[in-house]
């Protein structure tokens, strides 16, 4: 396979990327420390997040370099293990006694210390898949049972699996999932009905829960459900808006006072808005922008069909993971846990964050690699062939 | 057909388009709903966080102490611990109280309740812990189960006399709040002004570092020095109980005044109360009756009857048959007494009912009531003490021949405690009404008597009538009241209790008042027994006591005997026989 001219990874994208990341751990630093300060848990460090979340930081960059290095089509190659480890660990995440549970939902897999969250990994792995599948049978997506369908199937249970204990991550996913399914070129009727079912599904989430159903009256009605499921969002918006246009001032937000919950994991845009007001919030939201705008247009120049939906694919998933966790902080749509990739505390999303900016860093760097079905006489070839396994070009 | 369609990638450039499209619309949502509430809804939003986190700490103000005249604090404060919690921050409420009837006692089912009572953020779990409670408290406040709970410093108001003066003191509630006597009537002063504190807070409610603003200082509570003196005061209390134990009695007064300054040495009100012990108290027991509740005086009242008479001149002179009819009432002397011709003196010493009524006929409504009013009989004494009370009378133009001469003996008039002991003082000070008083001293600032003194009769009447009241203790009813080697004058009542417009029979206010040394008079001690048991006469009730807390207050005043050499002594009835018997055999010096 030619690889093409390799260029300089995309200048504008690594500057958010970083500037994010390191963002994120001051945000963290200033968000968490009146809460880490008064727990027994933390150890009444103030510091306690911070020091935590600053090696993960480290990690991460390390994680972002490695990724921009390594060839994103040798990634090609692990699509299916990749899909079938996620379905086994998020199956063991619901086996009691090995699932951990923090705070009621059960996400986490961990041995001492280390906790990993499946669903994070799944995300990456159903990207992979679908690009890595539509890759190989790149006509077929149009084709109702067996183009389109597999792929389907794949996420419907990945979805469900981790519907069950993360909607909001469930719901990333999916979107996810639907937009590379379109991007792959799927008919218009079938997605239209996949969307009408994945709605379907949703609502079918929602009722099994009993909270769910209750975040969303209070979504409704906030202060008519203040002292329970509407606190959160309520404080939420309270910080939010008492920042105003120029916010009261880094360190002098009030809110993170034991007052709004979450407020250096989900809710951290609200610490940001309290603080550094309306300039504050469009900043990092310009800079979710930014994101989208230099990942899809990575997606665009890309010749190679796997680079370009895999860029597509990482884009979305961040994009709308951010996007998601914004619209819920400022009661645009009802709660859902979903944390702020870059921003949020914790350790397993900031890792695939930057492992998902690695990847698409490394496909910025090769927009004219040959894509293996270009020239008519391969096309031709294919079209032969029929509908036949493809094999996969050795880079 | 395959080849009629846009090739894939085309199809995926053009499909990514859409999806930053979509993305882009999203985003531009987002910055609306941002713009919304952070620059439109601010304002609001702002308001409604400043109200959750901005509280206002109050910093407590130092309640003033209550001093004795000699400055030993009769009310002082002691520095407590207040056991609070947060209820939301409690994670077994259930488990929490258990810990807490563990460690300082008290219900776990009230410590449960206080904690379920609210989904605030706080709430009193017990108040007022002394410092050996609070540091069991502190050794376990680290322990998980005892999340939320938090101990607060306070203090606590403290009696040091216990129930000495208890009902001038009065007492607090447990916000520190006067409930009774001075606490109460003077609660401002001694409250101060509490210091105001604004801060932020978290959800916890502590305050969050660098938000403190002082809006006021704290203005601590003024001292009250009163003129009680604790060692008069507990003689006056001592005596009372003896006389208690003695008669049982529904309640019994003492008071002792300076009669130059008419502050009050000791306003003793039996039976008492502990302001320290926080228990269910009646009512009754907390008034200083003697400033709350008027009673008929009695004979005891026949000293203004005198001074009226002396004041206007009349004729002192009176004949006592044992019974006189007036209009269609017969007043009688006590048990059919008849005292025969009357002076004055005899008419003092003897108490004598007939006399005492015909002299007031004999002044008239308009005369009386005239005295009444200059030895501020009918108007409250101003003394600095809440809920004083006074009897009720009518205009004298009002009053009919039966009620003019029934005042002449103390019926038909209500007076209290001290007003009468003032009416005592006021002939022991010639003439010179003042005002009595209990407040010395407020802060730095000396309490100044509101009303100005007068003259209520001549200096001359007043030392006629003080002889007349000198005769009540040597030769009249008042025998028991006589201190040896102190000349002392007083006068005796035994008074009916008249409820529902009728005096109950075998109901009586026994009461002595007096003075000494008769000769320059100090002290104007009044003891009034209300219902004693087993006797009712003044003389026989009020006067024993009268006399053994005057013979204290001469010992511990250091007051200088005025007849040295007279033995007569209340408590010895025979020595009135020998001090005759040497006075008639050393050759009758005496004009008398």
């Amino acid at each position: 396979m030619e690889t093409g001219k390799r260029v300089d990874a995309d200048g504008p994208l690594v500057w958010t990327a970083v500037a994010l990341l390191l963002l994120g751990v001051a945000i963290v630093l200033d968000a968490s420390s009146p809460r880490a300060g008064q727990s027994a848990v933390t150890n009444h460090n103030p510091l306690y997040f911070f020091w935590r979340q600053l090696l993960w930081a480290g990690l991460a960059l390390a994680t972002l370099r490695a990724a921009m290095v390594y060839p994103f089509w040798r990634v090609r190659r692990y699509w299916l293990a990749g899909i079938l480890a996620s379905v086994i660990l998020l199956a063991l995440v619901l086996v009691p006694g090995i699932g951990i549970e923090v705070n009621g939902a059960k996400r986490w897999l961990g041995v001492g210390p280390l906790r990993f969250q499946p669903s994070e990994f799944a995300k990456l792995a159903v990207v992979v898949f679908i690009a890595a599948y539509s890759d190989l049978w790149r006509h077929r997506i149009r084709d109702g049972q067996r183009g389109f369908l597999p792929p389907v199937i794949a996420m419907v249970v990945i979805g469900a699996l981790v519907a069950k204990e993360d909607l909001g991550t469930a719901v990333c996913l999916l979107t996810t999932g639907l937009v590379m399914i379109y991007m792959a070129g799927a008919r218009g009727r079938h997605l239209a009905m996949l969307l009408g079912l994945t709605g379907l599904a949703l609502v079918g989430f929602v009722l099994m829960e009993p909270y769910r159903l209750d975040r969303i009256k209070a979504w409704l009605d906030p202060w008519g459900h203040y002292n329970g499921p509407g606190y959160q969002p309520v404080h939420g918006l309270l910080a939010l808006g008492s920042g105003g246009i120029f916010g009261l001032g880094i360190f002098l937000g009030r809110q993170k006072h034991l007052y709004l919950p979450a407020e250096h994991t989900d809710y951290i845009f609200c610490t940001v808005g309290e603080e550094l007001g309306l300039i504050g919030t469009l900043g990092l939201l310009v800079a979710f922008a930014v994101l989208i705008i230099r990942g899809l247009t990575i997606a665009q120049r890309t010749r190679h069909w796997f680079g370009a939906l895999l860029a597509g694919g990482l884009t979305t998933m961040l994009g709308t993971q951010a996007l998601l966790n914004i619209a819920v902080v400022t009661g645009t749509i009802p709660a859902t846990g979903v944390p702020l990739p870059f921003i949020s505390y914790g350790g397993s999303s900031l890792i695939f964050t930057a492992l998902a900016m690695g990847m698409l860093l490394n496909i910025s760097q090769y927009p004219n690699l040959r894509d293996r079905e270009e020239g008519a006489r391969r096309e031709v070839r294919h079209r032969r062939r029929g509908y036949r396994r493809a094999r996969l070009s050795r880079a | 057909m395959v080849m009629l369609r846009r090739t894939p990638i085309l199809t995926l450039k053009r499909r990514t388009e859409a999806v930053l499209f979509g993305f882009m619309l999203v985003v531009a949502v987002l910055v609306a709903r941002l713009v919304w509430i952070q620059g439109i809804e601010s304002p609001r939003y702002r308001a409604l966080a400043r109200q959750m986190h901005q509280r206002e700490i109050l910093l407590p103000a130092r309640r003033g102490l209550i001093l004795a005249r000699d400055g030993q604090p009769l009310a002082a404060n002691v520095p407590a611990f207040d056991l609070t919690a947060n209820p939301r921050v409690v994670a077994d409420k259930r488990a929490t109280a258990e810990a807490l009837q563990q460690i300082v006692g008290g219900s776990a089912e009230e410590y449960y309740q206080r904690l379920s009572r609210t989904t605030g953020y706080f709430c009193w779990l017990r108040r007022a812990l002394d410092d050996a409670l609070a540091a069991q408290v502190r050794r376990r406040l680290a322990e998980p189960v005892m999340a939320g709970v938090e101990l607060r410093r306070s203090t606590r108001r403290r009696y040091p006399c216990g129930s000495l003066a208890a009902q001038v003191t009065g007492d607090v509630d447990i916000d520190n709040v006067g409930r009774d006597g001075l606490e109460f009537i003077h609660n401002r002063v001694l409250a101060g002004v509490d210091g105001l504190l604004r801060a932020e807070v978290d959800a916890a409610g502590r305050v969050i570092p660098d938000t403190e603003r002082q809006e006021r200082e704290p203005v601590d509570g003024q001292d009250l020095q009163i003129t009680l003196d604790p060692t008069v005061q507990q003689f006056a209390e001592a005596e009372l109980l003896r006389v208690a134990e003695q008669y049982q009695p529904e309640a019994a007064i003492a008071v002792v005044m300076d009669v130059h300054t008419r502050e009050v040495l000791a306003l003793a009100n039996w039976p008492t109360f502990d302001p320290d012990v926080r228990e269910k108290v009646p009512i009754e027991n907390r008034r200083v009756r003697a400033v709350t509740d008027p009673y008929e005086p009695g004979s005891a009242f026949k000293v203004f009857t005198a001074a009226a008479a002396l004041e206007e001149g009349i004729d002192t002179h009176v004949y006592c048959s044992g019974s006189k009819p007036v209009g269609h009432h017969v007043i009688h002397c006590a048990h059919g007494k008849a005292h025969g011709a009357c002076d004055l003196r005899r008419i003092v010493s003897l108490s004598c009912n007939i006399a005492a009524g015909t002299l007031a006929e004999r002044l008239g409504a308009v005369r009386l009531w005239k005295h009444l009013k200059a030895f501020g009989l009918v108007d409250k004494t101003g003394i600095e003490l809440g809920g004083e009370a006074i009897g009720w009378l009518a205009k004298p133009e009002n009053w009919r021949t039966i009620n003019t001469v029934n005042i002449g003996f103390g019926q038909g008039i209500a007076v209290n405690a001290i007003q009468l002991c003032n009416l005592f003082a006021t002939v022991a000070d010639d003439g010179m009404w003042r005002q009595p008083r209990v407040l010395l001293r407020a802060g730095n600032q000396e309490v100044a008597a509101q009303a100005p003194p007068h003259q209520a009769m001549s200096p001359a009447n007043a030392a006629l009538l003080r002889d007349c009241m000198e005769a009540t203790c040597t030769e009249g009813t008042g025998k028991s009241a006589k201190i040896a080697h102190y000349r002392v004058g007083g006068k005796t009542g035994t008074a009916q209790i008249a409820a529902h417009g009728i005096y109950v029979p075998g109901a009586y206010v026994a009461s002595f008042g007096g003075f000494f040394p008769a000769h320059r008079p100090h002290l104007v001690i009044l003891v009034s027994v209300r219902r004693p048991k087993g006797a009712q006469y003044g003389g026989v009730v009020a006067a024993p006591a009268f006399r053994e807390i005057a013979r204290q207050c001469a010992a511990y005043l250091q007051i200088p005997p005025d007849a040295p050499g007279d033995e007569r002594d209340g408590r010895d009835p025979g020595s009135f026989y020998r001090w005759q018997a040497h006075r008639g055999g050393s050759g009758g010096d005496s004009a008398d």
